[in-house]
């Protein structure tokens, strides 16, 4: 188990993840969820913006740092903030 | 593993709203920071896994929603349905003990012998072991055990004995041990021929050979002699025994309709169940096929009546007519199963041919004939005042 454990930790020992599948979309540390509909999706991380363009977009999960977002992405923007 | 108990202690629950917007429902939760596990969208609905602990949190924040729990998620899920449906549950939990409790009673002992002393030998012995009416049924090695006991008490008496389970009962079959007197009656006897034929083959185990290969020999005559002759002098009788194999002959007739029927799978299968008792069987469920084979498999016997799952297969059938040399092969089959079974394993047919051939009414009618190689010798005792007198 402990093999398990440190895999994790090294996988999720990142200052965010985004991952783009097929027909799914899924992003880790986010800190806000600004914007949500059908086709666009607007999230704040602690140094950037993602603005998510696409299709039917559906949360299945939905946690203080992750979400997976059900749906076809076509256009991902990102933004960084002026510190 | 330690992770997947932790989990299953987690209390998860689904929460059910009705909206339209489900994206501002997403996005007032996202600020409210409450977990949710999974969603599922209905039409102008939705369900949501949070933990229980959450769902006061939710209601709290999110007024101008009607949230209402739907159902116990996980583990919890079961927990609930089991206390629901608990007399149903402990019901059927009963039933199923009753039924293996009474499945492994004896009710009847059947001792198969034609001896009464036999039987009440053996069931007075059997009732000391413990196999008697109204007892539980016995394991395998325990029923050996006592097989052996009984087997070993009677070694003049027993030669075998086999205890059967059939359901409730328990059927016994013994064979009685028979000791024969070694001493053999002195008797005299010749091996004569029961039909006439061709002699093609002779085996001599006691006695003189009467006759010679190729010949032909009547019904009635001396095959192999009992009289053991020394220029034609009679020194001693016997018991002649041997085998002697001649060539005959017989006429079959046959009658084969040319029309026929193929009954084959489709390969659908229905299942029903069938009850049987002394009275007759009876289907418990319509069945839906129109044409099937049906094979019956014994789900449990309960006081001699018995259950059946049936498979039905559905079939096909399929009719058919013989052209004239098909149905000639097959009416030459039929010939010779129909002499195959009169004869025995070291006979055989030597050769077949159609005597005569018919059609008449969609019917084929041949009259074959056919050479055999059989054993034609029987014993025949003779005494030697018989001799004597003659």
């Amino acid at each position: 188990m402990h093999i398990l454990k440190n895999l994790k930790n090294y996988l999720y020992d990142q200052n965010y993840i985004v991952n783009i599948y097929d027909n799914y979309l899924y992003l880790y540390n986010y800190v806000e969820l600004i914007t949500l509909n059908d086709t666009k999706l607007k999230l704040k991380f602690a140094t950037f913006e993602i603005e998510v363009d696409g299709k039917n977009f559906l949360v299945t999960k939905m946690t203080s740092r992750e979400m997976l977002i059900q749906g076809i992405v076509e256009n991902v923007r990102f933004k960084r903030c002026e510190i | 593993m330690r992770n997947i108990i932790r989990e299953s202690k987690i209390h998860y629950i689904w929460i059910r709203t009705e909206t339209n917007n489900y994206s501002k429902l997403i996005l007032k939760l996202s600020k409210t920071g409450i977990n949710v596990h999974d969603i599922k969208y209905l039409d102008n609905c939705v369900l949501l896994k949070i933990l229980k602990k959450d769902f006061k949190q939710v209601q709290k924040f999110l007024i101008s929603y009607d949230f209402k729990k739907e159902k116990e998620a996980g583990i919890f899920n079961l927990k609930e349905k089991i206390k629901k449906y608990n007399r149903f549950i402990i019901a059927v939990i009963f039933g199923i003990i009753l039924i293996i409790f009474f499945s492994n009673i004896i009710v009847k002992v059947n001792v198969i012998h034609s001896k009464k002393e036999i039987r009440e030998l053996v069931t007075s012995e059997l009732e000391e072991l413990g196999i008697k009416r109204l007892t539980l049924k016995k394991n395998y090695k325990e029923i050996e055990k006592i097989k052996k006991e009984i087997l070993e008490k009677y070694p003049d008496r027993l030669e075998w004995l086999e205890i059967e389970v059939d359901g409730m009962v328990y059927n016994v079959r013994i064979e009685e041990r028979i000791i024969t007197d070694t001493k053999t009656e002195n008797k005299y006897c010749h091996v004569v021929a029961e039909k006439s034929g061709v002699i093609r083959k002779i085996v001599t185990s006691r006695g003189v050979a009467n006759v010679n290969l190729n010949s032909y020999v009547a019904k009635g005559d001396i095959l192999i002699s009992g009289e053991v002759k020394l220029n034609e002098e009679i020194k001693d009788n016997v018991c002649a025994d041997g085998k002697v194999y001649a060539e005959i002959w017989y006429t079959v007739d046959v009658s084969l309709p040319l029309d026929y029927e193929i009954v084959t799978k489709t390969g659908k299968m229905r299942y029903n169940l069938m009850y049987k008792d002394n009275v007759g069987e009876y289907i418990i469920l319509n069945s839906r096929l129109k044409n099937k084979v049906v094979e019956n498999q014994e789900i449990f016997s309960l006081l001699g009546r018995k259950f059946y799952l049936q498979k039905e297969y559905e079939t096909i059938v399929t009719k058919k007519k013989y052209i004239e040399e098909e149905a000639l092969e097959m009416a030459l089959k039929l010939a010779r199963e129909k002499v195959n079974v009169k004869l025995e394993e070291t006979e055989h047919i030597i050769a077949q041919k159609v005597l005569k051939k018919s059609i008449n009414d969609s019917k084929m009618i041949l009259e074959v004939f056919t050479s055999v190689e059989e054993n034609i010798g029987t014993i025949e005792e003779y005494t030697l005042e018989n001799l004597k007198g003659e």
